[in-house]
């Protein structure tokens, strides 16, 4: 409807009037500052957290989360797509972490950039898969 | 208003489109106006 109200401002003599199109979600989806009450996924994790590909060895994936300290390992595949996550305790049980991890633990994830479900502490993840964060926050696994 | 309240860009006014022109005074002429809604979808 934006362009309608673009429109409407035009002819009522404000000028130019553009149109951004992508919305509010993107603006938000981009890290840009915002105001408001919103409680996002965004604010309650941290980048950075260890990433692999699906197959890796699970002592390396362990090593590569040591190196972080915090938070699971985040599984992605070829298009950096979320597959599954690996919390420490269970590196060393298994050899090799993937899709089929016994220990997948991806608990939030955004809906129009909200919080959906109860937990924020573990995998965040965009609509399209990307990942953007882990947190090890309070109660969560090590 | 629940969507502006909620999230909005630093310093954006909201404009219901009902009432379009009701608070089209807060803006500045002498700026550009760019106009968004929440997400693509509602574009």
């Amino acid at each position: 409807m934006s362009p309608r109200a673009a429109w409407r401002l035009e002819a009522a003599g404000f000028g130019p009037a553009h149109d951004y199109a992508a919305g509010k979600t993107d603006w938000i989806a981009a890290d840009l500052p915002f105001q408001g009450t919103a409680r996002l996924a965004g604010l309650l994790t941290r980048r950075g957290a260890a990433t692999v590909a699906e197959g890796t060895p699970a002592g390396e994936a362990l090593r590569l989360r040591d190196a972080q300290g915090f938070g699971p390992v985040l599984v992605l595949n070829q298009a950096g797509v979320v597959m599954g996550a690996a919390y420490r305790n269970a590196l060393g049980k298994d050899t090799t972490v993937g899709r089929d991890h016994k220990h997948i633990c991806l608990a939030a994830r955004t809906r129009r950039g909200r919080l959906v479900g109860g937990r924020a502490d573990m995998a965040c993840w965009y609509r399209d898969g990307r990942w953007f964060g882990a947190d090890a926050a309070a109660g969560s696994p090590a | 208003v629940e969507d502006y309240e909620w999230a909005h860009l630093p310093g954006a006014v909201s404009l219901p489109l009902k009432e379009p022109n009701s608070r089209a005074g807060q803006l500045d002429r002498s700026r550009p106006v760019i106009v968004y809604c929440h997400d693509s979808l509602e574009t």
